[in-house]
């Protein structure tokens, strides 16, 4: 009960949001400099063809009919035709919707995979230390190698290393479980530096904590309270993390998927952006910053079921 | 009687460069900053004469880092990129950080309507990634290294106009601002000596941190061919020509890859150090302890 409200008022507060986003995508047709239809058939195209084109896009109406229009078929899924293939654009995205989405997914794993182990041997270590205070700072600085690696600039890194140098993975395409390996730790590598220092600082937080000492007196083994408590405790802050980096983690696969030349939404969209279709690009960003609302919206939401404590405002 | 802030701590650089992380950052940067520039000069090779007969060649004396599909002397394209990437980057984010603390501060001082308006789209702006808006920005002006630009400045954007008007915020209600006003400091005496140097500091780590990610983002945009357009070439498009030919001579790739992580990693932790080291000044101006 406590969960649906908070879900009905987290969903309330993105309205304005995709009306927002709704609204700018909207815009990019009318912001083109110059005359759209000629951006989009190019400079000698035949005057009645362009003529043609432009009330088959529907820009001889008025600004606010075109407006109503695609509001409302943005809202039953009516995205327009993609000028280039011809094709409903919402049938283009959502075709490529789901690579994307599983090299994102595959990205967060990796991240974890390196974050943990680093996150709780760096807090482990401060503990026996006796917790100087330069730890944090040398921590810091040991992880904004991670954090400050561009994502394709590692790929390309990645590439070389693993799969032309010693050849344990492909090159390149989706083919099979080996060829995300690489692009997925691409994507994760930056994000598990900041996943490092939140796991790092919310293990050191609870490592000491009342509850430990509750589990320490009633004789539980350490490996075990650490990796059943103290570990369950740090996931809601990285849970936190992970909703917020979530934009930055799908943006950044947009553009791995360019080195690994697997299709996907980025490649969609670069296509798109080059061929100047219009039309399939408002489609295309539209779907990927409501992928990026909803995502984070299910995260907070997850967040809130598991820990009772977070304010439900 | 006029309360002015407590003077910051004597020798500010002296402080800043005392710091491990600023100080690895700044050497860095230098070391990257002296290779592109002397090296460019310095170095006689073409960067965009092409050798149909040498292609793909790996190292050698005549060519030090090999040659790309056209034949391409790659040490002088990955430096020669250098000048490109880098000042670009550069000024980009230095126009988004303008605009963009100028609009936080308006935010912040006129409080209101204003402020309600500004906020809420930057705080729509930043719920998205900055890539998102740069694709936005480059598909509606076109794909060339100008809209680019813009784009990358769009997105450096936001973030500055939140920092600004937070701290502006912060200040209004910060108590030795409070007792100036009382003593009837006059505003162009309460911005410069109160209000100005605290955003600036509260604003050079963003900025810093900017750069390298404006670096990125406009490498990002050239790599997937929709930035800086051939046969211009910064590192961006350097990294498409060396990932096609990959499996051959790798250093087409791997040339700009090192150079630009060098670049973002150096400008990174100067960043983050300059973040820690003027955040203890700012404390310090604020409990008013010296």
């Amino acid at each position: 009960m406590r969960i649906a409200r908070f879900l009905v008022r987290r969903v309330l507060a993105a309205v304005p949001v995709v009306l927002a986003v709704v609204t700018v995508t909207f815009a990019i047709i009318h912001l083109v400099p110059g005359d759209p239809v000629q951006v989009i058939m190019g400079a000698d195209a035949d005057p009645q063809r362009i003529a043609e084109a432009r009330e088959a896009l529907g820009l001889d109406r008025p600004l606010a009919v075109q407006f109503a229009d695609y509001l409302g078929g943005a809202l039953t899924g009516d995205l327009g035709t993609s000028f280039f293939t011809r094709q409903p654009v919402l049938e283009l995205v959502l075709e490529k919707t789901p690579q994307t989405l599983q090299l994102a997914v595959a990205g967060i794993g990796a991240a974890l995979l390196i974050s943990t182990p680093l996150g709780v041997l760096a807090a482990v270590r401060t503990q026996r230390r006796g917790r100087k205070a330069g730890d944090q700072t040398a921590f810091t600085m040991w992880t904004s190698i991670l954090v400050a690696t561009p994502d394709f600039l590692i790929g390309t890194i990645l590439v070389y290393l693993f799969a032309v140098r010693w050849r344990w993975f492909p090159v390149a395409g989706s083919e099979g479980v080996p060829s995300i390996v690489l692009p997925a730790f691409a994507l994760g590598l930056s994000l598990a530096g900041i996943q490092a220092r939140v796991v790092r600082a919310s293990v050191l937080d609870s490592i000491d904590g009342p509850f430990v000492r509750t589990l320490r007196s009633a004789g539980i083994r350490e490996r075990r309270i650490l990796f059943r408590h103290v570990l369950r405790n740090a996931s809601i802050p990285v849970l936190t993390l992970l909703s917020v980096e979530f934009g930055r983690l799908l943006a950044g696969a947009l553009i791995i998927e360019n080195i690994f030349a697997r299709p996907g939404l980025g490649t969609l969209i670069v296509d798109s952006i080059s061929r100047r279709d219009l039309p399939a690009i408002q489609g295309e960003i539209l779907i990927v910053a409501v992928i990026i609302l909803v995502v984070n919206m299910a995260m907070d939401v997850q967040a809130a079921a598991i820990d009772p404590r977070v304010e439900l405002h | 009687m006029t309360i002015t802030a407590p003077a910051p701590p004597r020798d500010r650089i002296g402080q800043l460069l005392h710091h491990r992380t600023v100080l690895a950052g700044l050497v860095m940067l230098t070391a990257v900053l002296a290779v592109t520039i002397i090296g460019s000069a310095v170095y006689p090779g073409d960067p965009v004469t092409t050798h149909p007969l040498n292609i793909l060649q790996g190292p050698s004396s005549e060519y030090p880092l090999g040659t790309d599909q056209l034949g391409r002397d790659v040490l002088a394209r990955v430096l020669h990129a250098g000048l490109l990437s880098i000042p670009l980057g550069m000024m980009a984010i230095t126009g988004g950080a303008i605009v963009g603390s100028t609009i936080g501060l308006i935010a912040g001082f006129l409080g209101g309507v204003t402020d309600t308006i500004i906020s809420r789209i930057v705080d729509v702006l930043l719920s998205f990634p900055g890539l998102l808006i740069a694709l936005l920005v480059v598909a509606i002006l076109g794909p060339d290294s100008t809209s680019a630009v813009l784009a990358v400045s769009i997105t450096a954007t936001p973030s500055h106009a939140r920092v600004a008007r937070s701290t502006v915020l912060n200040l209004r209600s910060a108590s030795y601002v409070e007792a100036a006003r009382v003593s009837n400091t006059r505003t162009p005496a309460m911005l410069r000596r109160h209000i100005l140097p605290n955003v600036r500091d509260a604003l050079i780590p963003i900025f810093v941190i900017g750069m390298g990610n404006g670096i990125i983002v406009l490498a990002a945009l050239s790599f997937l061919g929709i930035g800086v357009q051939p046969p211009a070439a910064d590192w961006g498009v350097m990294l498409t020509d060396g990932v096609r030919s990959i499996r051959t001579t790798p250093l087409v790739a791997l040339a700009p890859a090192v150079m630009m992580y060098a670049t973002v990693l150096s400008i990174n932790l100067l960043g983050e150090g300059l973040g820690e080291v003027l955040s203890r000044f700012r404390r310090t101006s604020y409990l008013g302890a010296e």
